[in-house]
């Protein structure tokens, strides 16, 4: 199986302080320049299959979303390389990733920012279909607006609507089709069902499943609740601080989760059946900023088991079994 | 999925019944201001449009003046001619009519000015808002050494310039009206480009210019509005003061406030309607226009919800 | 033996607005005993915080708050004035909002704001008292370095860290009821954790009791002693944390219970509810949840459904409650 996408040493920096004047500080009585760079994703790789859905997992800061927006080139990266479905597409420029977009698209997180205000949504589904002449007129790409309507549940009268006629789990409908209307090979969902109700939550995550299986293409998936992605994911990676720390396919990452880190974070996520929260295993610590990040492992200041070589080196990655990698320095 | 088919929004309507069952119109018919504003502009309009067709005499007409009737007192008083409601002034011009053609002028101004200034104005603000970066400070810098100006200052200046008349002010309007555009229309472009639905575009493909022109531009439009009809009473305004003081329009075309100045001159020998009569109107004109678009404003603002 | 604490009956608060009326909370009843933990579940537009509120008469026109009684330690404070609530909230009742990014003032250092909760409600203390008592309280909210933080401002605190302090605002004057208002949506599952774990172990040292507002059904199935669920503006059941997780008797609740992925299987589809949550204004004839219930009957969708003792002190309003065989373990 070949691989619609190949992230490798990804990184990504926000400078906040751009302007001359913003470096500028005065401290302990003395001028002196400072640069506050965010350091959002620090080294990031990994592989997407082709059919496969690939989750990204982690708490808010830890980089998952910078590193989604920058392979689909919305904020250009750092350094690094972005291979997608077999092309190099680091370095293109606006003109020549627009063909490429017609095969990766993104659904966004927050319904209500996500589709425009003043736009019907026939509009809003015929829009891309008509930017890359998918359609030979505009009455075929409608013809098309109204089977993506229906295949995500909703019924053509409603196309001639705006959205603020809809509610939050719908407008997210409006948003998958949105995506598939110019039937894209690799979808990223970024984090699309974090702003619904639990209810809504299973109706939107049965429809992504339903689609991958009649359409076939590839997901990379961003969420911060774990229970959320073991149904859709055949591969994750669980992100700290900009840094991937563990990555392995669903079963063995559930099954057998190494890293200190993401052992904390299956045992901070509440579960019904479990026992009482006073008996639960409890991280201690703020996560940091990313500005200044910890020397050495993110995670070790934090670390339940950190040893002085943690503070000192960054871990690589070790197989710990095959397919399954952590980047730790007890293993 | 078939039972999604029977949920969703209401069914559709057209436009007016939409707007005549909306919210907005619902706050509309509550609000004594806003219907008040509304009945004042209407009717300011309409005398300034059609006026000229029922004014009981062209003020510019000379062949229909007679020196006999100058200085005719109000109707009302004691010395007043029923033909001249309003009085006359100097020329026997009758005041009432003057009005009519005087508003035509002020108000020409006022709303052109604001247009001019409006479209360049966002324009500027787009560009400024969106790109950000170097072109957004310079524009910004711009805008901050434009609004250092008093507008009398520039008003002398296009005048000496280019002498005087009605499109030289105009372009005085523009330069000074747009900054208040330029720097509303950029805040709230940097609130839509945060939004998503402008990340959907560029994922897309869709080049900035397009989607600057259909997904920035028309969210910011509801500003545009309230702003606008504020301005517009300002400009009128504005040019009241800046043709009181001899730099705005030229004698041949009297706006109001050239009527005020015709009048002043003379007010202190006791011919006050000269000048009061058109100052009362101007005020009459700019609160209808500031009630209405106070409730505009009111309305638009999200977070008064 | 504990005693009644909070007793709520035919608790109604109306929106009366434009378009009609939103009967946001609709005859709802439950009471607390002392050192509980109440959990109230429900997904937006429930009317779980509006009760909350109501309660506390926090709710602006064009809401309206009615109801038979609420009786607060005995005392029946519904009909209590705003300036016999002002006395009540933060003493006595407390809350606990689910933003922190917006629940402190920014303006103003973590000092002034605890001190201000104490000056209102333990004038008797004096200023060296008060600051002891902020330093007291910073330190068992886990916040290290007392002392230095409390001359920080708002801003200089991550959102977990927030959330502490308000918590510590919340339980400065000692009071014996928090109402804590989905108090870690906001935050990151292992901050979401820790504050649960602080909270349940503050109001068992405090002897206070706690009602708990929440979406999230796992949250409020490890930390609450009952438990609410609510739709729509009406309590569906009611009942203690175990009859409502292991023994759901409403259809709604054990859609909810369902439709959380469960970390411990293997699941092809999630069973989710089908359609959606009804617009207030045009709520249906008969049960709410009729139109996405999968037992619907013909008395569903035009009667509206008393409160069935299904079990001792478990109720649910529901014209065929479940009885056993549909949870799942």
């Amino acid at each position: 199986m070949s691989k619609i996408l190949q992230v490798e040493n990804l990184v990504q920096e926000f400078n906040l302080t751009k302007d001359f004047l913003d470096k500028v500080k005065f401290k302990k009585g003395h001028f002196s320049l400072e640069n506050r760079v965010v350091h959002a994703v620090n080294d990031v790789s990994f592989d997407v299959e082709q059919g496969e859905v690939f989750s990204l997992v982690g708490e808010s800061g830890c980089g998952k979303s910078t590193t989604a927006r920058t392979i689909i080139k919305l904020i250009e990266p750092k350094s690094g390389k972005i291979i997608f479905d077999g092309r190099d597409i680091t370095r293109l420029k606006p003109q020549e990733m627009r063909p490429i977009r017609r095969e990766m698209q993104m659904i966004f997180q927050d319904p209500y920012a996500s589709l425009n205000p003043r736009q019907k949504i026939m509009e809003i589904l015929t829009e891309p279909m008509l930017f890359h002449k998918l359609c030979s007129s505009k009455a075929e790409a409608e013809e098309k607006a109204i089977h993506l309507l229906e295949r995500v549940g909703l019924s053509s009268e409603q196309a001639n609507r705006y959205p603020h006629q809809f509610s939050g789990g719908q407008r997210q409908r409006i948003g998958i089709a949105r995506a598939l209307a110019v039937e894209p090979k690799f979808i990223i969902a970024d984090e699309p069902v974090s702003a619904l109700d639990v209810s809504i939550q299973a109706q939107i995550l049965n429809i992504l499943m339903d689609l991958k299986d009649e359409f076939h293409f590839s997901y990379l998936f961003i969420a911060h609740d774990l229970s959320v992605v073991k149904h859709i994911s055949d591969s994750l990676g669980v992100m700290y601080l900009g840094s991937i720390v563990e990555r392995a396919p669903k079963k063995l990452l559930f099954s057998n989760p190494v890293h200190p880190y993401t052992k904390a974070l299956f045992s901070a996520a509440p579960t019904i059946d479990e026992g009482n929260i006073a008996e639960s295993q409890e991280l201690r610590g703020e996560i940091p900023s990313p500005i200044h990040l910890p020397s050495g492992c993110p995670f070790h200041d934090r670390c339940p088991v950190a040893c002085p070589d943690c503070a000192r080196e960054v871990p690589g990655f070790k197989e710990v079994e095959p397919g399954h990698f952590a980047a730790c320095h007890l293993l | 999925m078939g039972e999604m088919k029977k949920m969703g929004a209401a069914p559709n309507k057209s436009l007016f019944r939409r707007l005549a069952e909306s919210e907005f119109f619902h706050n509309y018919k509550r609000s004594p201001s806003a219907i008040i504003g509304t009945v004042i502009v209407v009717l300011v309009l309409f005398i300034a449009l059609f006026g000229p067709l029922f004014a009981p005499q062209n003020p510019y007409d000379v062949a229909s003046l007679s020196l006999t009737d100058s200085y005719k007192p109000p109707a009302w008083e004691a010395g007043g001619d029923a033909r001249f409601i309003f009085g006359t002034d100097s020329q026997g011009r009758d005041i009432f009519s003057s009005l009519i053609y005087g508003s035509r002028i002020s108000l020409f101004i006022g709303v052109v000015g604001t247009l001019l200034a409006c479209a360049v104005g966002i324009t500027l603000g787009l560009i400024s808002g969106y790109f950000g970066g170097r072109v957004d400070a310079i524009i910004m810098r711009l805008a901050d050494i434009l609004l250092s100006f008093p507008d009398i200052l520039v008003a002398l200046f296009i005048m000496t310039m280019f002498g005087r008349g009605v499109s030289k002010l105009l372009v005085v309007f523009t330069i000074i009206g747009c900054v208040t555009y330029i720097r509303t229309v950029r805040a709230e472009v940097l609130t839509v480009k945060q939004m998503e639905y402008v990340d959907a575009a560029r994922v897309i493909g869709i080049p900035n210019i397009l989607i600057i022109a259909k997904h920035v531009l028309p969210n910011v439009m509801t500003t545009v509005i309230v702003l606008s009809t504020m301005k517009v009473g300002g400009l009128i305004l504005a040019e009241a003061t800046l043709s009181f003081l001899g730099v705005g329009v030229p004698v041949t075309e009297p706006s109001l406030g050239m009527l005020v100045k015709n009048g002043f001159d003379v007010l202190f020998s006791g011919y006050w309607w000269i000048a009061v009569m058109p100052g009362l109107y101007i005020m009459l004109i700019v609160f209808g226009i500031n009630l209405l678009g106070d409730f505009l404003r009111d309305e638009f603002n999200p977070k008064l919800k | 033996m504990s005693e009644t604490l909070l007793q709520v009956e035919n608790l109604r608060t109306y929106f009366h607005t434009f378009r009609g009326v939103v009967k946001a909370v609709d005859g709802v009843s439950f009471s607390l005993d002392e050192g509980q933990v109440l959990g109230i579940v429900g997904e937006s537009g429930s009317g779980k915080s509006v009760s909350s509120f109501s309660i506390l008469k926090l709710i602006e026109p064009p809401g309206v708050v009615e109801s038979d009684k609420i009786l607060f330690q005995g005392e029946d404070i519904s009909k209590k004035s705003e300036r016999e609530m002002m006395k009540i909230r933060g003493k006595a009742i407390s809350m606990v909002f689910q933003d922190p990014m917006t629940s402190l003032n920014p303006l103003y250092t973590i000092e002034k704001q605890i001190t201000e909760m104490l000056d209102l409600h333990q004038k008797q203390m004096t200023k060296q008292e008060k600051h002891a008592r902020c330093v007291e309280l910073l330190q068992m909210v886990g916040i290290p370095n007392p002392e230095d933080r409390l001359k920080s401002y708002p801003h200089q605190f991550s959102g977990g860290m927030r959330q502490r302090v308000i918590i510590a605002i919340a339980l400065a004057a000692n009071p014996k009821l928090i109402i804590a208002d989905e108090p870690t949506t906001a935050l990151d599952v292992t901050i979401q954790a820790q504050i649960l774990k602080l909270m349940d172990k503050l109001v068992k040292e405090q002897g206070a009791s706690l009602i708990l507002i929440t979406h999230d059904l796992a949250v409020v199935s490890q930390m609450a002693d009952r438990i609410i669920v609510m739709y729509c503006g009406k309590i569906v059941e009611n009942g203690s944390r175990d009859d409502v997780i292991r023994r759901p008797s409403h259809p709604y609740t054990v859609g909810l219970l369902n439709s959380i992925p469960r970390m411990g299987e293997e699941q092809k589809r999630l069973e989710s509810i089908p359609g959606m949550v009804p617009s207030m204004l045009d709520l249906p004839q008969g049960c709410y949840f009729a139109p996405r219930c999968k037992y619907c009957q013909d008395i569903c969708r035009t009667v509206a459904p008393e409160n069935h003792e299904v079990g001792p002190g478990h109720c649910a309003a529901c014209h065929f409650p479940l009885t056993g065989g549909e949870s799942h373990e």
